[in-house]
């Protein structure tokens, strides 16, 4: 060790000993990684992700206490060490804003594991120096405790605790999809890596209801089948009877529109039938003249029947929108151990609680649509939730706080 | 009459108000005036969300061009209490030109206003959450403002503390507010999808976001003194903002988001 070196590491370290110690401590990570190479970190379940939590916070609780009134710790606990240890987490966090995560990337980008930022070592190692950097700086506003530290106290102990409780509770956390059809109750499912589960409870579909928003017009250009830009943007919703004036000219008239439709004979009959799609029979006009130049069908595709454009010109062909959906529901039939089956209903943003799972209903038969034989449900176990929430709500409170003192600080200006 | 016809009516109001706003306070130096044409401009913005959400049957909060109008609104709204309460002239007018960008690029950009609503956006959560978070932009794009005013001042060596002690209180009502509207998208997130994080590419830039606002928080209690560090980390900070809420629909690695907008 040279002499300056010995300088730079002289007690009391600022800012510039942080960033060294943040950025080294990363790249020590960043090291591992490109050694061992493609190792997944699984997070351990219960009681290991317990056991590990409290290991964690009463080693460094004690470290702190035992020597609180040295300089470094002093250091650790301080915005010196806060500073450096945020900047280096923002760039890691950068990379993963900026470098697409999946699998498929190029060469070098594997090679330094910048496709899955989430599970680098380089990525825990900086979490886990800010994880430390975090309970100090707790540590030393908890004792002596003030209450001019309360709202210190919920910003800085609620992102702890949100941080802690989704981390070490990630192991005890399933998501289960559950692939529901008609007449037969199920309970298994697969998780994302198709690992194969069974569950407390079963479920069989009883009956599944979607709605759709009705199709629009979309214009394509005819040969390079790039969109048309129409200026001024005339609305292309569907309605019967609606005159759409699309362009210089050009105006379209909505002759009939079937919401489910089948085709016969190069015409469509409004039929509700399995695979049957929205057609509109459509009139182009000449505005000028009010002559019809042409009639004909647009159609959305099903799995029963093809698609149906309409040419206009040489720079115009009308399709129709595929179909968006606009609320989708399974009703459920629900069986679990302690009590009588019992229908649910499920519905996007509206989960139902059994039995320590919630049950989300999450997607369908995509391609048969309305038609679909079954419904899927996602069935989610995340004991660490009451935790997390915690967490929440004291950061929630914390930023009220903040709103408040700035306007008492303002008035006292 | 069509929405697009009504917007560009409503916004060359706005714009032409807010313009003669500027006129009549730096020129007449008649203030009162001022005031009352922004007040004016800010209630045709208003009045033409209201009409949108009423037409469209949802809160018009799904598009990009949506977000901008409640941006708009907010902008105006801050600038004009800044203006009213500390007497910033300047202020009104850097918020007027703010306004009059982003309505202007909806102008340029005229979309269809879409009625479609997806079923994960069907929530109670969804006009907090966007509200939220429109209202915390617009503060930290306010204290922006303040970080290029501070930085025109400190180059011409006329630094003034006031303008970054300004900032500051901005930037803590807007990082407060986008605390907020983070955790309210977490709990939204676990009603609709199951998981309060999920690292959506848009999550990922909004903690990023998030954290660098921390950044600026936690620099300006450590060196006050040097002020020139925190403009810059001030005016990156809202660089990132902007990737957060525009730029993410085209980045390549936010091709999957399940955040991205129709533009």
């Amino acid at each position: 060790m040279n002499l300056e070196n010995k300088n730079f590491w002289s007690q009391p370290w600022s800012v510039k000993q942080g960033f060294l110690l943040a950025f080294s401590f990363s790249f020590l990570g960043f090291l591992m990684e490109i050694t061992i190479k493609g190792v997944e970190v699984a997070f351990p379940p219960f009681p290991f992700n317990l056991i590990f939590l409290g290991f964690f916070i009463t080693i460094f609780t004690i470290i702190y206490f035992v020597f609180r009134k040295k300089t470094w710790i002093r250091f650790f606990s301080s915005i010196s060490a806060a500073i450096p240890a945020i900047a280096v987490f923002v760039g890691i966090v950068l990379i993963m804003g900026l470098v697409p995560q999946q699998e498929q990337a190029p060469q070098w980008i594997k090679q330094l594991g910048f496709n899955h930022v989430l599970h680098h070592l380089m990525f825990y190692c900086s979490f886990l120096y800010l994880m430390v950097v975090l309970l100090f700086t707790v540590c030393k506003r908890v004792y002596p405790f003030s209450w001019n530290n309360v709202s210190f106290m919920f910003n800085h102990l609620g992102l702890l605790v949100i941080l802690l409780g989704g981390v070490f509770g990630a192991g005890d956390m399933y998501r289960i999809k559950m692939v529901c059809g008609y007449g037969q109750p199920i309970w298994y499912g697969t998780d994302d890596k198709g690992k194969m589960y069974e569950l407390p409870l079963a479920l069989e579909l009883q009956e599944f209801d979607i709605e759709f928003y009705e199709p629009e017009i979309v214009t394509l250009n005819t040969t390079t089948g790039k969109p048309v830009d129409l200026k001024p943007n005339p609305d292309l919703s569907l309605s019967n009877h609606k005159k759409i004036i699309l362009k210089n000219d050009i105006t379209l008239i909505v002759d009939t529109l079937y919401l489910h439709a089948m085709k016969m004979n190069q015409r469509y009959y409004p039929i509700e039938a399995v695979g049957s799609s929205t057609a509109a029979k459509l009139k182009v006009i000449q505005t000028s003249t009010g002559s019809v130049i042409k009639e004909g069908w647009l159609s959305t595709e099903t799995f029963m029947q093809p698609f149906q454009a309409l040419t206009i010109d040489d720079e115009t062909t009308l399709y129709l929108s595929s179909l968006k959906p606009k609320k989708y529901r399974s009703e459920l039939k629900l069986f679990t151990p302690d009590m009588n089956p019992k229908s649910i209903t499920l519905e996007v943003n509206k989960p139902y609680y059994c039995n320590g799972w919630k049950l989300y209903q999450v997607s369908y038969d995509q391609t048969k649509g309305k038609w679909s034989e079954y419904s899927v449900i996602e069935a989610v176990r995340d004991p660490w939730l009451p935790v997390v929430y915690t967490g929440i709500g004291m950061m929630i409170l914390g930023a009220l706080m903040m709103i408040f003192q700035i306007r008492k600080k303002g008035s006292h200006e | 009459m069509s929405n697009i016809v009504i917007f560009n009516f409503i916004a060359g109001c706005t714009i032409g108000l807010g313009l003669v706003a500027v006129f009549a306070t730096y020129f007449l130096k008649n203030k009162t005036i001022g005031h009352l044409l922004l007040g004016l401009a800010m209630a045709f913005l208003l009045g033409y969300i209201t009409f949108l959400w009423i037409k469209l049957g949802r809160a018009p909060l799904r598009t990009i061009g949506e977000t901008r109008l409640w941006y708009a609104f907010f902008v105006s709204l801050i600038g004009f209490v800044l203006f009213w309460r500390y007497k910033f002239k300047w202020m009104m007018l850097f918020t007027i030109v703010m306004i009059d960008v982003f309505l202007m690029i909806n102008l340029l950009h005229p979309e269809n206003f879409d009625k479609s609503l997806m079923p994960a956006l069907q929530s109670y959560w969804f006009v907090p959450h966007v509200i939220i978070y429109i209202f915390a932009y617009s503060i930290l794009g306010v204290s922006a403002i303040f970080a290029v005013k501070g930085l025109y001042q400190y180059n011409r060596n006329q630094f003034n503390p006031e303008t970054l002690l300004m900032a500051d209180k901005l930037v803590y009502i807007g990082f407060a507010f986008s605390t907020i509207g983070m955790l309210f998208g977490a709990m939204w997130a676990k009603e609709a999808w199951g998981h309060y994080w999920s690292w959506d590419p848009k999550e990922t830039w909004a903690l990023l976001t998030w954290l660098i606002y921390m950044l600026y928080i936690h620099y300006r209690l450590h060196k006050a003194q040097n002020v020139k560090i925190a403009l810059y980390i001030l005016i990156f900070a809202y660089m990132i903002l902007l990737i957060c809420w525009f730029g993410v629909n085209y980045l390549p690695s936010a091709q999957n988001s399940i955040h991205v907008y129709s533009k």
